[in-house]
């Protein structure tokens, strides 16, 4: 009978979207868990998850451990041991900073980063291989027609029994509770007696161990290979732990396996008819649901990230809070200084392409484009504070626009990117416009799901981009060319200036000063009657705007609009990562960082190596002097701000040049001159007890107090 | 009577900022010892070097016979030196009974933390009443209330006190106050931070008073009333 046949399918459909759907429930656990315990939304949590599965595959495959020895080393081993040292040497030292959330989540993606580039560096040409099953697949019978793999109903169980243990052990048992205790007041749950980072470093084992468990489970269903994997892993758990409200282990558990089948029935139904009713269907609406199907997660992201209500971070101990806007002075002052540097630096980049070979002012060219994009980022997570993780998609949005109108439409490739620009702006505005009244990572994920679906949707389609790429010429104006090298150089040149004059504007007089109080506090900017939707719409479609430039540009380079190198992971987040390490609240911050991006990028050959590089660079910046390369340059270019030892030799050996302390008749030894700066310089500190360095940069000393600009003045 | 706590040229501050200097206080067994002073003495952090969550520079913190500066936060809670920080000593979005159950296996046996649990829901019935509601739901005085059966559950030897009056009505001061005596009546010695002046002399053996990070004052509450060291301190003059 035909419904008979149709009933088995459809349960047949809904076993395996269960059973596909328990790993990412276990995934989504996993990371709902260290978010819970911590306050750590774990961005490296795919990468972990590959790592073991890596791990595993080595053991197994290569040398011929045993394979369940081979999991239990990775799951109860490996990923528990990276949670530890994970917690030891990344969260705890951010958190006794009272460190920001922006600073978290840049550190966080160093991890993820790092772990990619190991991965890429030790497995490279073994990528895309298959993993070993954990259980065998072979087929149980549940009744007429319906089958269910051993491996998928080992994975049920399993999730069934580790939820309800799970919720178990956070209501009944003492860890439990004091890991709610720590998230709730970490600095209270000390006084009670509770050893708050032996609970965090179980809730990081712990969180770690499920996204290896989550791993080795997914691994033998695709490929082992770093970047898809991790991909896959990440989407599917990011919109899993945020339709759990980041907080409900059932519902992550259950949304979980909701995604699975609604996943799982999407790919099979094909509805160009309507069982029962036998409407026909337009042809569109078949191509709607296979992109829903091919994007799901993502659209489930976004969805949940614009409906859920009580969806904020309030659980999370945020420093930046308060009524006090404490970085704007601090701001205002710091833009006086590099004039002569500019200069140096505007004469350097018009010379620059003399003298060179082709492929390296291709290289140039590349940085050029790049300094754009990255003024993008500055401009919007730099001077307002609000996390971008998207600024691939915009910039490709930016690229592909300008291709498709200059090819279709025949439009003069200038005017092609401008209108590549307004177009960015108006997914900039759409990215923007649901989210307003969230800040923070919630926004920042935002971006990152809209990027994927442009990525997906738009980059990557053969009936958008056929072939996967679309060629573009670069631009010529009033019968100028702007062909050659040089003369694109040149004209990249022009552009950077435009929009590094764009950007400063940005932040100067009444404009910049309501920027910089919103990035402060969003509490004090709407108290002295800031309309915030209106800024941050309109700092969202500026932002789009430049990117989608540097993004057309980046392409024009190239000749050639490539879909695959917009991609939302392998490239908007190394970006973010290199702005913020370079200084993302400066305009020389996106120059610097496009320098470095582009020089690592081209002299590093190795594979994943500049990857690690600047992982190891966005972990190290809390310990930067400034908090950034520029940062850093500005305090060597100012002595005072330097820390301790290094500070106290540079004054000792000026002083003693100027002769300011040397003793009357005494001859100038380098030694005592050095000894009697370091006198002078303790009996400062000594008298006004409040000069110091104890102002770094903007931000917060440790526990949370702030002292303002005093020593930037001293 | 033995010292409990004995603080030696204590020096302390946040990051290079140093906030107390050379800092010498003393609290007897048993005793009420009263630290005053304007906004910004030093007060708070004096506490918090004591409990181990501001890292102490200089000098030396004794507690019981040990040293206890360097000491993480809560191995110096082990030690029997509560602290309840200023604000609300509560979390929040943990229900009462987690809130009470926290300190309840922190320290002690089972069997006299149950007693202990029971003396506190007696005293305080609201507390009783409000077991599953979620602590930060709990007025003002309730969650001081809360914070001080908190501190009662932990069987302290000394228990710190940092402003529980802070935006608190007079009249559920003065409950606070009493309920703070019966600690004392427990044995259990009590350093005091207090903006109520007057309730604070009521019930202090000793006082101190702090400005700009060191101490101006020590001695009995009815010297300090005599003295215009207090108006000075608060004053400025």
């Amino acid at each position: 009978m035909v419904v008979g046949l149709a009933t088995s399918l459809w349960l047949q459909l809904i076993v395996a979207g269960v059973a596909a759907g328990a790993i990412y429930s276990l995934a989504g656990m996993g990371i709902v868990l260290t978010y819970r315990a911590t306050g750590v939304f774990n961005f490296a949590y795919g990468a972990v998850a590959v790592l073991v599965a890596y791990v595993v595959w080595q053991l197994n495959q290569q040398w011929h451990v045993p394979l369940p020895v081979a999991a239990i080393i990775g799951v109860l081993g490996v990923g528990p041991a990276v949670g530890v040292l994970l917690e030891r040497f990344v969260y705890r030292p951010l958190e006794r900073r009272g460190a920001t959330q922006a600073e978290r989540l840049v550190a966080i993606i160093g991890v993820w980063l790092l772990l990619l580039g190991m991965m890429y560096a030790i497995w490279t040409g073994l990528v895309r291989q298959n993993a070993p099953d954990l259980v065998s697949n072979h087929a149980l019978s549940l009744g007429s027609n319906v089958h269910i793999g051993e491996d998928q109903l080992a994975v049920l169980v399993l999730v069934v029994v580790i939820s309800a243990g799970l919720w178990l052990m956070f209501r009944r048992t003492r860890i439990g509770l004091q890991m709610r205790a720590v998230v709730d007041r970490r600095e209270l749950s000390e006084l009670a007696g509770i050893d708050s980072n032996r609970v965090s470093s179980f809730a990081w084992a712990l969180g770690c161990g499920f996204a290896g468990l989550a791993g080795v489970l997914l691994a033998p269903l695709y490929y082992l290979d770093p970047f898809h994997l991790t991909l896959l892993v990440v989407f599917e758990t990011f919109s899993v732990a945020v339709v759990a409200r980041l907080t409900s282990l059932p519902i992550a558990a259950a949304s979980g396996i909701g995604l699975g089948v609604a996943g799982s029935l999407l790919t099979h139904f094909n509805p160009q008819v309507i069982p029962m009713v036998h409407w026909h269907l337009p042809a569109w609406i078949t191509s709607v649901v296979g992109q829903l199907e091919q994007n799901l997660s993502a659209v489930v992201l976004v969805v949940a990230l614009v409906v859920l209500r009580r969806l904020d971070e309030s659980e999370v101990s945020t420093s930046r809070v308060g009524l006090i806007a404490n970085t704007l002075g601090q701001r205002s002052r710091a833009g006086q200084v590099p004039v002569l540097l500019g200069v140096g630096v505007a004469g350097l980049a018009m010379l620059l392409p003399w003298g060179m070979g082709s492929g390296t002012i291709g290289n140039g060219q590349v940085m050029l484009a790049l300094v754009i994009v990255f003024l993008s980022i500055v401009c919007i997570t730099g001077f307002c504070g609000y996390i971008t993780l998207g600024q691939a998609g915009f910039a490709g949005v930016g690229a592909f626009v300008a291709a498709e109108a200059a090819n279709q439409a025949h439009v003069p490739v200038v005017i092609a990117m401008l209108l590549g620009g307004l177009a960015a702006m108006v997914l900039g505005t759409l990215t923007g416009y649901p989210v307003l009244n969230r800040r923070g990572l919630l926004l920042g994920l935002m971006t990152l799901a809209m990027s994927l679906l442009a990525f997906s949707l738009i980059f990557t389609d053969d009936l958008v981009v056929g072939g996967g790429s679309i060629s573009i010429s670069r631009p010529s104006l009033f019968g100028w060319s702007f062909d050659g090298d040089h003369a694109f150089y040149y004209f990249e040149l022009v552009w950077v200036g435009l929009m590094l004059l764009l950007v400063r504007n940005l932040r100067q007089g009444r404009l910049g000063r309501i920027l910089g109080a919103m990035r402060d506090s969003e509490t004090a900017a709407r108290s002295i009657g800031v309309d915030l939707r209106r800024y941050k719409l309109f700092i969202f479609s500026i932002s789009a705007f430049i990117a989608g430039i540097g993004g057309a540009l980046l392409a024009e380079q190239g000749r050639l609009f490539n879909g695959l190198s917009y991609d939302p992971l392998s490239t908007s987040l190394p970006w973010f990562l290199v702005v913020v390490v370079a200084g993302v609240d400066s305009l020389a911050g996106a120059i610097v960082g496009a320098a470095a991006f582009v020089l690592l990028n081209v002299y590093l050959h190795v594979y994943g190596v500049s990857d690690i590089i600047f992982a190891g660079l966005a972990l190290a910046i809390g310990s930067l002097p400034g908090g950034s390369l520029v940062g850093m340059g500005k305090k060597i270019a100012r002595p005072r701000e330097l820390p301790g030892f290094a500070r106290r030799a540079w004054l000792a050996a000026r002083e003693s040049e100027a002769g300011a302390v040397r003793p009357a008749g005494s001859k100038t030894l380098a030694p005592s001159a050095f000894a009697l700066g370091i006198m002078a310089e303790v009996r400062r500190a000594r008298t006004n007890g409040t000069n110091g360095d104890g102002a770094t940069g903007n931000g917060p000393t440790s526990n949370g107090t702030r002292t303002r600009g005093a020593a930037t003045r001293a | 009577m033995g010292l409990l706590l004995e603080l030696d040229g204590v020096t302390a501050g946040y990051g290079r900022v140093e906030v107390i200097h050379d800092v010498r206080l003393a609290v007897p067994s048993g005793s009420i010892v009263a630290l005053l002073g304007a906004n910004g003495a030093g007060k708070t952090t004096t506490l918090r070097t004591i409990a181990g969550l501001v890292e102490c520079n200089r000098g030396s913190v004794r507690f019981d016979g040990a040293r206890i500066d360097g000491k993480a936060p809560h191995e110096v809670a082990e030690r029997g030196l509560v602290l309840i920080p200023e604000g609300r000593g509560i979390f929040p979005n943990l229900d009462v009974r987690d809130n009470l159950r926290v300190n309840a296996d922190a320290g002690g046996d089972r069997a006299t933390s149950g007693e202990r649990l029971e003396q506190v829901l007696e005293h305080f019935p609201r507390l009783a009443e409000r077991l599953d509601q979620r602590a930060g739901t709990l007025s003002g005085g309730e969650q001081q209330m809360l914070a001080l059966s908190r501190a009662f559950l932990a069987q302290p030897k000394l228990l710190m006190v940092d402003e529980i009056s802070m935006g608190l009505a007079p009249a559920i001061v003065k409950r606070l106050f009493s309920d703070l005596r019966m600690f004392k009546e427990q044995g259990v010695a009590l350093l005091i931070v207090e903006q109520y002046v007057t309730f604070a002399l009521e019930m202090a053996d000793i006082c101190y008073v702090m400005s700009h990070g060191s101490i101006d004052f020590v001695g009995e509450p009815e010297e300090l009333r005599r003295s215009s060291v207090l108006s000075s301190s608060y004053l400025g003059t």
